[in-house]
């Protein structure tokens, strides 16, 4: 198997979609090469950042009072 | 007085809260504040049919939510063409599908254990993910903020599940890419 759909399966597996072949192949692949075992890693480091993204926003005063005005 | 809402107190309860959970949503400030806006309107307009039924926090979530999914939807309504013209992989990959040399992902080591990091790549994120096309932005933003399932955002969007890997796979190799330069080696 090759790096292209090496990464393909990776994004595949996380919907639980693997063959039980896929899944010895892509296991097969990630044990030899290290740029897709970084993949690897690296998709799941952001999908965790992403999860926490927990941002405090504050909405501008003049909006605020743009929709104040128009509730009544 | 369960039945009953508060419409004067709304925006100084709920405003920022609103735009807190939109803005991470559609990744763009000014639609957001639209979005937030047109949100007590409808309510406004919705509050005689009020029922008590969710709370008035509840009420006003689900309508703003509903806003957003009709944001994805418009976002995605080319969403054909671009699986079909988008080449990311061939970009990434030479022949016979193995990694670029310059696009091989990197070792990332510990990139976001500290809190300045994390700062980092919220800022590297937010413009790397406005690099991705609009179908994608919506696709990534029901899968990791909103935390659907695929079956759910198919259903949504009117795609395949095989249109959907493609998308989410796309989205992912741009996403790690842009990061790599711009969050790991900035120059």
């Amino acid at each position: 198997m090759h790096c292209k759909k090496a990464t393909f399966l990776l994004s595949k597996r996380e919907e639980n979609k693997l063959t039980w072949l896929e899944q010895v192949q892509l296991r097969t692949h990630l044990g030899l090469c290290g740029a897709c075992k970084h993949f690897e890693k690296q998709t799941m480091i952001i999908t965790c950042l992403v999860k926490e993204i927990r941002q405090k926003e504050t909405l501008p005063e003049n909006i605020k009072q743009q929709i104040q005005s128009q509730l009544r | 007085m369960a039945h009953s809402l508060h419409p004067q107190e709304w925006v100084t309860q709920y405003a920022d809260a609103l735009y807190s959970y939109t803005l991470p949503r559609v990744n763009d400030q000014a639609l957001a504040q639209d979005i937030v806006q047109e949100t007590f309107l409808s309510a406004w307009k919705a509050r005689e049919g009020y029922k008590g039924e969710a709370s008035e926090k509840n009420w006003l979530f689900a309508i703003c939510r509903n806003k957003i999914i009709d944001h994805y939807r418009r976002k995605s309504t080319d969403i054909m063409v671009h699986i079909d013209q988008d080449n990311t992989e061939d970009r990434y990959f030479g022949e016979p599908g193995h990694w670029n040399q310059q696009d091989e992902p990197a070792d990332w080591r510990n990139a976001a254990d500290g809190e300045v990091e994390r700062k980092e790549f919220y800022q590297a994120f937010e413009g790397c993910r406005k690099k991705l096309h609009d179908a994608q932005q919506s696709v990534f933003a029901m899968k990791y903020l909103d935390d659907l399932d695929s079956a759910e955002i198919c259903k949504t969007l009117g795609i395949t599940p095989s249109n959907y890997w493609v998308l989410m796979h796309r989205a992912k190799l741009q996403l790690r890419n842009c990061l790599e330069k711009n969050w790991i080696n900035p120059k």
